[in-house]
């Protein structure tokens, strides 16, 4: 069945109508900040955090620990204050995972021109499930001070739930905002919210005489709950 | 053509477009033009000044230095167009925004006699980065040469050669000192003079003054 268009409304002027609404707008896609919070840090034991992860890391590695005068300046309200919301200064980008379930064919062989059915086999796995952020390096570097520590960390303690309390476990938060001015600086527009996130790789890192750039380092993170959430417009 | 549109009964093309019949025509003579001209005048081309170059750290060129800055321009902003394409239409949606020229601000200046600018010119590019030690400088805090605290001041005249608006660009570092070329054998006694570029991440403007425009920088 055709849709049934009425040939007096000009679809571009119609467009034009819906971009002029805040639902609909554009947006820049810079706009966003990301923030990293320990489990542990929600009952103040930032430093507890760390202090577990130089507890495997001194195993593994010798003085791969984060020094404690760094601890505070790698997470802290410096780096990502919570109040005005800007995020973690580091993060450069995101990758949000996709969502995604897997189609098998459904039939015997030998059909010749029936077309096989079509059934739904499994979801995607959160193995295949995983977040990956983007950070810069600084002079004091968050990814070699930071979260390789933290993978080798994971690594020997594993993904079981420890409680809040004794975990090596983090919320990641990742806002995403509209470009607009409004009462509030950035209005939220998309909101996500990644629970029980632990490091599970990072990039290495290759230095070259030919090249000064800026250096931009993914680390990917496995989670055990996803939640978006989607504002919509916050004048109606 | 307005009777075609009301005849296809997109009676909303009259409200975007300010169609109306009845719409006053602002007077735009030339009576009205130099009326006008002799009340607001014109900007000219010298009504500019560079008030300070202080990178944190390192350069501070002093007044007197400053008068040898033969000229330079007043930055401007862009926003980066973005195209969104629908129905056979292009929409230009406004994007972010880019500090056009942001990446090489040049200034001539004449050469003293000495040629003291541009060997403190040529002091900063080696701070800010040598290339016998391979060290790059940095800021009075330990960190960017290119912070808060590095600033070149522009400042935008009046006839009575009393600032009207002040433009800091934020973040300043020196990129280029440029050649200064000399005719040994045929030379009749120019003036010397050489280019410097600098970079900046962004500008801020300050109305100085009483009735001007309030800039607004978001």
């Amino acid at each position: 069945m055709a849709f049934d268009i009425d040939p007096t409304v000009s679809p571009v002027f119609k467009f034009l109508d819906l971009l002029s609404t805040w639902d609909y707008d554009i947006p820049i896609n810079t706009q966003w900040s990301v923030a990293i919070a320990p489990e542990m840090s929600r009952s103040g034991n930032i430093g507890e955090f760390f202090n577990l992860i130089g507890t495997y890391t001194e195993v593994d590695l010798i003085n791969s620990a984060i020094p404690s005068s760094a601890m505070a300046r790698v997470l802290s309200d410096t780096t990502q204050p919570p109040v005005d919301g800007i995020g973690l200064y580091y993060a450069q980008k995101f990758m949000l995972p996709n969502e995604s379930f897997a189609i098998s064919d459904s039939g015997t062989s030998g059909m010749g021109g029936y077309l096989k059915g079509t059934a739904g086999s499994d979801r995607m796995s959160f193995a295949e499930r995983t977040v990956k952020l983007g950070f810069l390096e600084t002079n004091l570097d968050f990814v070699d001070s930071f979260i390789k520590p933290w993978i080798v960390a994971s690594s020997y303690r594993g993904l079981i739930d420890y409680g809040p309390d004794n975990s090596l476990k983090a919320d990641i938060f990742i806002e995403q905002y509209t470009k607009n001015s409004s009462e509030e600086l950035r209005p939220l527009r998309k909101y996500h919210w990644f629970q029980g996130c632990m490091p599970i790789s990072m990039d290495s890192i290759e230095c070259d005489q030919e090249k000064d750039d800026i250096i931009i380092r993914d680390v990917t993170f496995t989670y055990h709950t996803y939640k978006v959430q989607v504002f919509p417009d916050p004048f109606r | 053509m307005i009777i075609a549109i009301e005849d296809c009964g997109i009676v909303d093309i009259c409200y975007l477009f300010g169609i109306n019949n009845n719409m006053d025509v602002p007077e735009q003579t030339i009576n009205s033009f130099f009326n006008q001209a002799v009340i607001g005048d014109f900007q000219r081309d010298f009504l500019f000044r560079i008030n300070d170059i202080s990178i944190s750290g390192g350069l501070s060129l002093t007044p007197s230095e400053l008068l040898y800055a033969r000229g330079g321009k007043l930055p401007g902003r862009q926003i980066i167009n973005k195209v969104v394409k629908y129905g056979g239409q292009e929409f230009n949606i406004p994007g972010a925004h880019k500090f056009e020229g942001s990446d090489s601000y040049e200034i001539e200046f004449y050469c003293p006699e000495d040629s003291s600018i541009r060997e403190l010119l040529l002091n900063e590019s080696n701070r800010t980065f040598g290339n016998v030690f391979g060290i790059a400088g940095s800021g009075e805090a330990g960190g960017s040469i290119a912070s808060a605290n590095s600033r070149m001041v522009l400042l935008q005249l009046d006839k009575n050669l009393n600032a009207i608006y002040k433009y800091e660009l934020i973040g300043c570092s020196i990129r280029n000192v440029g050649e200064m070329e000399y005719k040994i054998s045929e030379g009749d006694g120019e003036v010397q003079t050489f280019r410097a570029t600098f970079a900046y991440h962004f500008f801020v403007r300050t109305a100085v003054g009483d009735d001007l425009v309030t800039p607004i920088d978001n």
